[in-house]
């Protein structure tokens, strides 16, 4: 009889079981969790990023080739234009009028370009670069790692 | 100790066996979530998400937080889900999210109130202790007394530090073994019995009126 009336601690906190959310809640509690995951996966996966990720997942693009067809693209109208390539790159360079050194003999396509050598002070160890190349062939990157100021000008 | 728990609204025998099925079961809709099938968390979520939020709400005490910190956990699963290796449960390391993301709201607010259900007086009127505490009161004040215990149990849990109501929430309340307690904490199941006997020592300081 005594054992009946008995009441233990454990026995009170089992009663706090009994504090449950109402099924409404639990309705209302489905419906917010979807919409906070759905929030943080979009979050998580920008469209630039996935955008970038497949180009560069399918190798369609480096960054050094899109660079030089962009700016073969570019140079080729104001080529095929005749409307200023060259007021373009003497304008650019206006400041500094290479001369034009001796071009070596290359077969010809099309129009070339010619990188003089400019004076600066470096050390007279350095090596200086002559660089002849094609507007066809032009790119940026090639150039990149390369110390020495390149300036481009047109010969026709 | 804790011959059953709950799952959702089933009761599950925590025999090794009925374990090692609830394990594999939940292992398998782990690997169907890595898939990328939602309707797999979806499940997990329906199971876990009852146990999980009494967990949550009896070391906060206040309804709409335990709500939001379920949800997190459940979210901080989702996201990491590759990252779960299967070296324990999903139900341990989901009860680890939300412990840890609890005692962590802990640290930080300060100010806290207690919010309760409504409907657990209603539960609570019904109940065999009930009965006995009225029993023994003799003046018939039902009402009264299941107000007044109600306040007094969610006092009492909240007393205690962070680490002993972590263990006394989880055993007595969530029906875990020493064990998994001791996995979801990263102590020793000694460290876990030590806490809960000293856990229940204070409680029954603070509710020696009801208490035999």
């Amino acid at each position: 009889m005594k054992d009946d009336k008995k009441i233990e601690i454990e026995d009170l906190l089992k009663l706090k079981r009994l504090e449950r959310p109402a099924e409404s809640e639990w309705r209302e509690f489905d419906a917010r969790l979807k919409q906070r995951m759905l929030m943080r996966v979009q979050k998580k996966d920008p469209v630039w990023r996935r955008a970038s990720d497949f180009a560069l997942s399918k190798k369609i693009l480096t960054s050094g080739a899109l660079a030089s067809s962009v700016f073969a693209a570019v140079a080729l109208i104001f080529v095929v234009s005749g409307t200023g390539g060259e007021n373009l790159v003497s304008d650019d360079f206006a400041a500094v009028r290479p001369k034009l050194s001796n071009r070596a003999e290359l077969p010809s396509v099309g129009e070339t370009f010619v990188a003089s050598e400019i004076p600066i002070p470096v050390n007279k160890d350095e090596t200086h670069m002559e660089i002849t190349m094609s507007v066809s062939e032009a790119s940026v990157s090639q150039f990149a790692s390369s110390n020495i100021p390149l300036f481009v000008h047109s010969s026709f | 100790m804790a011959d059953t728990v709950s799952v959702g609204k089933t009761n599950v025998s925590t025999s090794a066996d009925s374990l090692r099925s609830v394990a594999d079961v939940d292992a398998d809709l782990v690997e169907r979530v890595k898939a990328g099938e939602m309707a797999a968390f979806d499940e997990l979520t329906a199971k876990y998400r009852d146990r999980l939020f009494g967990v949550v709400y009896n070391m906060l005490s206040n309804k709409e937080d335990a709500m939001d910190i379920v949800q997190e956990s459940f979210i901080k699963a989702f996201t990491s889900i590759k990252s779960f290796r299967g070296n324990s449960a999903f139900y341990t390391w989901l009860y680890r999210i939300a412990v840890n993301r609890s005692i962590t709201f802990l640290k930080r607010s300060r100010m806290r109130r207690f919010f309760s259900f409504e409907n657990m007086e209603e539960e609570l009127g019904s109940s065999e202790i009930v009965d006995k505490l009225v029993e023994r009161q003799g003046n018939g004040r039902r009402a009264a007394l299941v107000s007044e215990l109600r306040d007094k149990l969610n006092e009492a849990v909240q007393s205690l530090s962070v680490n002993h109501r972590t263990v006394v929430v989880l055993y007595e309340i969530d029906g875990m073994s020493h064990a998994e307690i001791a996995e979801i904490t990263k102590t020793s199941e000694a460290t876990v019995r030590t806490r809960l006997h000293y856990a229940k020592q204070q409680l029954r300081a603070i509710l020696k009126d009801y208490v035999s």
